[in-house]
């Protein structure tokens, strides 16, 4: 039964866990915010000697830092929303198993908590994009609207991975490996369209896939695809509604089994 | 005729001794079940609006399990637990305190917890920090607290958080005498208002002041 109260309680936990989260973060660290711009710029940079010196990947005249980043923007929120996602019901678990409220407020705080890393990576996308290639078109603002798809996609996931890791601690290792394996077979340091045809299904598996070829093919080609924007749909609706039903199967034994 | 406000029936509740915490064990437990150790066999309970409840017993006797079916942190194998109204659980002081923050983050976060509005919090916050008696460090990290301050902190929020039942678990072993008297002051002002209490603890309570007591083996 959804009732009013429960929601603005769940609401209100929400709010105070996501900035609980942003305010620790950076309270023992002494650049601080800095941190959120200074990341993808770094991780940018190795890559780009890497996979754009080095293995010298092609990217249709676009210069491979900012192709790189373009890909970060929603790997980072991903990968890094589920990494800390994924243990947060295990760092709270004195408030699990000793006070009363809806859990899954955890995760999906720390999930919360990425999105204005999300905007600042976007907001430096557009401006490093637009800088390269000197003319800025407000269009590009349209980019926000992946976040729906992205953040329903890592919530889904999010949920269940901190689901599992509270049980069995191996879950953690395990969505390690995987998420080494996703981020190759995710097109962030290559072109959607150098992967072979017979592979094309995990691309169309694979919202984050599906969300940065949109990015792209907007930015570089000044082309809006809605076609990759619905596809990435379905399937990040399937995770977070599994997410979510998975959850509120088990979200009662967690004080007991963690 | 009072009302009742929480009626426990036929509740047994059992714990893994040892938690299937990696997948290899938990494919073991196939092979062979892990021993479950019975906390509560088929216990029944009543208790009325307005009610001071004690519950003594030795230690894993069950009293903390007991108090946390009630709060439903967690749920029973067997039976059915019936509460009315806003249940506050006090089953340990400073659980989900984060010592990076201030003392009145904290007080927002666990108020929030708790299930107290926003608008409502502010207007305790000063009660909060007032019975605490931490005011002049309020607005620095919990870390440099003393464990005492923490407790009074914890004790402060869960009796001003409005509750209709209000569980508290041995939290009287902290804190200094002082604290303690002013604890048991509005313990009693809660009784004049009728709020019900449950006390978990190995201390005999005044029995003028218990309305019920419940031993548990």
């Amino acid at each position: 039964m959804i009732n009013l109260d429960n929601l603005r309680h769940y609401f209100q936990l929400l709010e105070v866990f996501t900035m609980r989260e942003i305010k620790s973060r950076y309270k023992a660290s002494l650049l601080g915010p800095v941190w959120i711009v200074l990341y993808p710029l770094l991780s940018a940079v190795i890559l780009n000697f890497i996979f754009g010196k080095f293995i010298n990947i092609k990217t249709e005249g676009v210069p491979y830092f900012i192709f790189v980043l373009s890909g970060l923007v929603v790997w980072n929120f991903f990968q890094q929303g589920v990494d800390l996602a994924k243990n947060s019901l295990i760092w709270d678990r004195e408030l699990i198993t000793k006070t009363s409220f809806p859990t899954s407020t955890l995760p999906v705080a720390f999930i919360i908590s990425k999105i204005p890393d999300f905007l600042v990576y976007l907001i430096l996308l557009l401006l490093l994009y637009t800088l390269f290639s000197y003319h800025a078109n407000f269009s590009y603002v349209i980019t926000l609207i992946i976040l729906l798809p992205l953040f329903l996609f890592t919530t889904g996931i999010a949920l269940i991975s901190s689901l599992a890791n509270s049980v069995f601690r191996d879950f953690g290792k395990i969505v390690e490996f995987v998420f080494m394996i996703l981020f190759y077979a995710t097109p962030v340091i290559y072109p959607e369209s150098i992967i072979p045809s017979q592979y094309k299904i995990i691309f169309h598996l694979n919202p984050l896939a599906q969300l940065i070829t949109l990015i792209r093919s907007l930015l570089f080609k000044g082309d809006f695809r809605l076609d990759l924007y619905l596809l990435s749909f379905p399937i990040s609706l399937i995770a977070f509604l599994l997410g979510v039903v998975l959850y509120r199967k088990f979200s009662k034994k967690i004080a007991d089994l963690i | 005729m009072k009302q009742t406000v929480i009626e426990i029936k036929n509740v047994t509740k059992q714990y893994y001794l040892e938690k299937p915490r990696t997948l290899k064990k938990w494919f073991k437990t196939f092979l062979s079940p892990f021993d479950k150790f019975t906390v509560l066999k088929n216990f029944s309970l009543k208790i009325k609006k307005g009610e001071f409840v004690l519950i003594t017993g030795p230690n894993g006797s069950g009293k903390t399990t007991l108090l946390k079916l009630i709060a439903g942190i967690t749920e029973p194998d067997a039976g059915e637990i019936k509460t009315i109204g806003r249940v506050v659980p006090l089953i340990e002081l400073g659980a989900g305190f984060n010592f990076d923050l201030t003392g009145v983050e904290n007080i927002l976060i666990n108020a929030a917890i708790l299930g107290i509005s926003k608008s409502k919090i502010k207007k305790i916050m000063p009660k909060i920090i007032r019975f605490s008696g931490i005011k002049e460090f309020i607005n620095i990290p919990l870390k440099r607290y003393s464990t005492g301050m923490v407790s009074r902190l914890a004790f402060s929020i869960g009796i001003h958080s409005d509750p209709d039942l209000l569980l508290i678990d041995e939290v009287f072993a902290v804190g200094d005498e002082e604290f303690k008297k002013k604890a048991f002051a509005k313990l009693n002002e809660l009784k004049s208002k009728k709020i019900t209490v449950i006390i978990s603890s190995h201390f005999n309570f005044d029995s003028n002041f218990i309305d019920k007591k419940i031993v548990i083996s």
